[in-house]
């Protein structure tokens, strides 16, 4: 997988580069701001890694060129500056995740994957994962053809592992995601929430579903990772 | 004890004074206008016994009809009440004026050839006196065989007490009118300065600590209270440096350590990505060492945090917003439900209608989970967590009560100190800024969180929060 990396300092692209490679990503890398726009613009980058702090263009004028241009190309940002506005700034602005500095190795990678393999849509449609069959249009869970009763919040959590199946999820993702929180660490209430649902989606099945990546996240699959 | 205010406090000891002074001019006036008309007094006896002297020296030691007639129309006329006796040095009385009764003046005292000034009771006037003055005169009264006869002429001392009185009366009446004048005067003319030193403090106190850019409007005189302004503002723009020192040192502080972490980060996650490769020993080493870096991005994360609310910068890019922390509340009770629920703590929500404010959604939310978090974390399985929010006035009330053992005495004013961790112990994982936090949060929407629990009950936090 080919990622632009635009970053101006070089000992931590130089750490991006090293530890992506080795998990099969290719990493080009820009130092400044115009020669990332031209990049994300002429070359063929899957996805574009975004500094904001930026020489010569900074990471939020890059972006706002990237999308006037009609570059569809999935940007995450990297910042150092980790206010409210700064993140709603840069979403607004185009970018598709927002990961705040220090971020773990685990985290970014998470998050690109699941960029890449864009989240399936679930509107609409009935997901069979295994024997687990999720209709989100009406609501409505059942596994081995037997209804599950979730709450709101439980399914919402179901939906979204379903969303990004076979991919890992962060435990920070599920909390930008499902509860739409940012601060604090949240992690306790999400493990509590997994436990939840496992004992009602994978209590007693043959298979389990949910699965935990210690000290990363979950993974919802047919298979272990 | 109130305070005696300002104005009290100058009038009272000058006013003291100034009545103490006027008393002391009048009682000095008086008392030498009372010796004036005293002295008058005595002068006019003396020269009366003059006259008398005159008439008896003209005639020889004779009574000459004529003369006694005009000596005694004169005595009778005059328009104080005068009376004069003449008498042998034994007391018998030779000749007395009209207007004196049969026993005279009362017996006589031994006279030398000095006139003698005495106070006798009046002859008639029962409680009034009268001046007397005796003098031996130094000839005979041939017919009646007298040798230096005494003469005594007195005065009735009424007129001239009463006027006296009536001079004191009209001097402290005078003096009196002057102190109130003087009172009212320096009311107004202290009341005056006190209005402009007045208006100096409210300016003052409306600067604080987020507008401190704001000056004291300075009037140019260079006098005191422009010299006030003057310390003042100094003294703010000194506070305004140093708080931004302090404000740039921890951003920037934040932020510098922000890049040696994400690498000290990356090359931990990138060695122990491969645990195999390491002897185990070194991969726990490694992994603990991860664990502590991951508690120092959690710290630097909120001292950032800390650093942005204390600069207000989070505000202005969220004032507009508007929320309802009732539901807010709700929400946020929901999702700490479950976790309360495996402690054994239940969780209970109070809240009367709605509770509409400007403000952050996701501040907010941060600080009310702050206090959900320590509440359900420092209450005993079995206990209780009541949270409520409503609207007091134009405050929302927010208040997440615990059952737990509180907070001590020693360490109520300190809970909301950067850093302070309390030695119940919030365990290792606490950042010691979850407070602070809070109390910055709520202050950056014109807030205030505090504590409103005693030592000895559950601990029971409130923010306090200007309503829409």
């Amino acid at each position: 997988m080919h990622v632009l990396l635009v970053e101006d300092d070089p000992r931590v692209s130089g750490l991006v580069q090293r530890g992506l490679e080795p998990l099969g990503f290719q990493v080009e890398v820009a130092g400044d701001g115009v020669r990332g726009l031209e990049r994300a613009l002429d070359g063929t980058p899957e996805i574009v890694i975004l500094d904001l702090c930026l020489p010569r263009l900074d990471g939020n004028a890059v972006l706002a060129e990237l999308r006037r241009r009609g570059g569809p190309v999935p940007v995450l940002v990297l910042s150092a500056l980790d206010g409210v506005g700064d993140r709603v700034r840069a979403l607004d602005g185009g970018a598709d995740d927002f990961l705040v500095k220090p971020f773990s190795f685990d985290e970014l990678v998470a998050r690109l994957r699941a960029l890449v393999r864009r989240p399936k849509s679930l509107t609409g449609t009935v997901v069979e994962v295994g024997d687990l069959r999720i209709d989100a249009f009406a609501h409505r869970v059942e596994r081995g053809g037997r209804v599950l009763s979730l709450t709101a919040k439980e399914f919402a959590l179901l939906a979204y592992l379903v969303r990004h199946r076979g991919s890992i999820v962060t435990r920070a993702m599920i909390a930008e995601h499902v509860w739409g929180q940012h601060f604090g660490s949240f992690s306790n209430v999400i493990d509590v929430y997994i436990r939840y649902l496992r004992a009602k989606v994978d209590e007693g099945a043959e298979h389990k579903l949910i699965h935990t990546v210690r000290g990363v996240g979950y993974v919802l699959s047919e298979t272990r990772p | 004890m109130r305070p005696i205010p300002f104005r009290w406090r100058v009038l009272g000891p000058t006013l003291v004074l100034a009545a103490v002074v006027a008393a002391a001019l009048v009682g000095l006036v008086h008392l030498r206008s009372d010796s004036q008309r005293r002295n008058a007094l005595t002068n006019t006896l003396a020269s009366k016994t003059e006259e008398v002297y005159a008439v008896l020296a003209a005639d020889r030691g004779s009574f000459d009809l004529a003369s006694f007639l005009e000596l005694e129309t004169r005595y009778a006329s005059s328009p104080y009440e005068y009376f004069f006796e003449l008498c042998a040095p034994d007391g018998r009385v030779l000749l007395c004026s009209e207007n004196l009764p049969q026993a005279g003046l009362g017996p006589l005292a031994e006279v030398g050839s000095a006139p003698l000034l005495a106070r006798r009771p009046h002859p008639r006037a029962v409680g009034e006196e009268v001046l007397v003055r005796t003098q031996r005169l130094p000839l005979d009264v041939a017919h009646a065989g007298v040798a230096g006869p005494v003469v005594r002429v007195a005065a009735c001392l009424a007129p001239l007490l009463a006027a006296s009185r009536a001079d004191l009366r009209s001097n402290v009446l005078a003096a009196a009118l002057a102190l109130v004048v003087l009172a009212g005067a320096l009311w107004f003319v202290v009341g005056r300065s006190l209005r402009s030193v007045s208006a100096i403090t409210r300016h003052a106190a409306s600067i604080s600590g987020t507008n401190l850019r704001e000056r004291l409007p300075r009037s140019g005189s260079g006098d005191e209270l422009d010299r006030l302004s003057e310390v003042l503002n100094e003294l703010f723009a000194g506070l305004e440096r140093s708080l931004a020192q302090m404000e740039s040192f921890t951003a920037d502080a934040a932020h510098q350590l922000r890049t040696p972490l994400t690498r000290i980060r990356g090359e931990l996650d990138l060695v122990l990505a491969r645990p195999g490769d390491l002897p185990e020993e070194t991969r726990l080493s490694l992994e603990a060492a991860r664990s502590e870096l991951e508690r120092l991005v959690e710290t630097c994360a909120r001292l950032l945090l800390l650093a942005r609310l204390d600069r207000g910068a989070l505000v202005h890019e969220l004032r507009g917003e508007r929320l309802d922390l009732a539901v807010l509340a709700q929400e946020l009770v929901e999702q700490v439900a479950p976790l309360a629920a495996e402690k054994g703590v239940e969780v209970r929500l109070g809240t009367s209608g709605s509770a509409p404010l400007p403000g952050s959604r996701a501040l907010l939310a941060e600080a009310l989970l702050n206090l959900l978090d320590n509440a359900i974390r420092y209450t005993p399985p079995g206990g209780r967590v009541e949270v409520s929010v409503h609207v007091e006035g134009r405050e929302v009330l927010a208040s997440v009560q615990d059952s737990g053992p509180g907070i001590d005495a020693q360490e109520q004013a300190l809970v909301f100190r950067r850093f302070f961790r309390g030695r119940g112990g919030g365990g290792a994982s606490g950042t010691g800024l979850g407070l602070a936090i809070v109390r910055g949060i709520a202050r950056a929407h014109g807030g205030e969180a505090e504590l409103a629990s005693a030592a000895g009950t559950g601990a029971h936090f409130r923010l306090r929060l200007p309503a829409a």
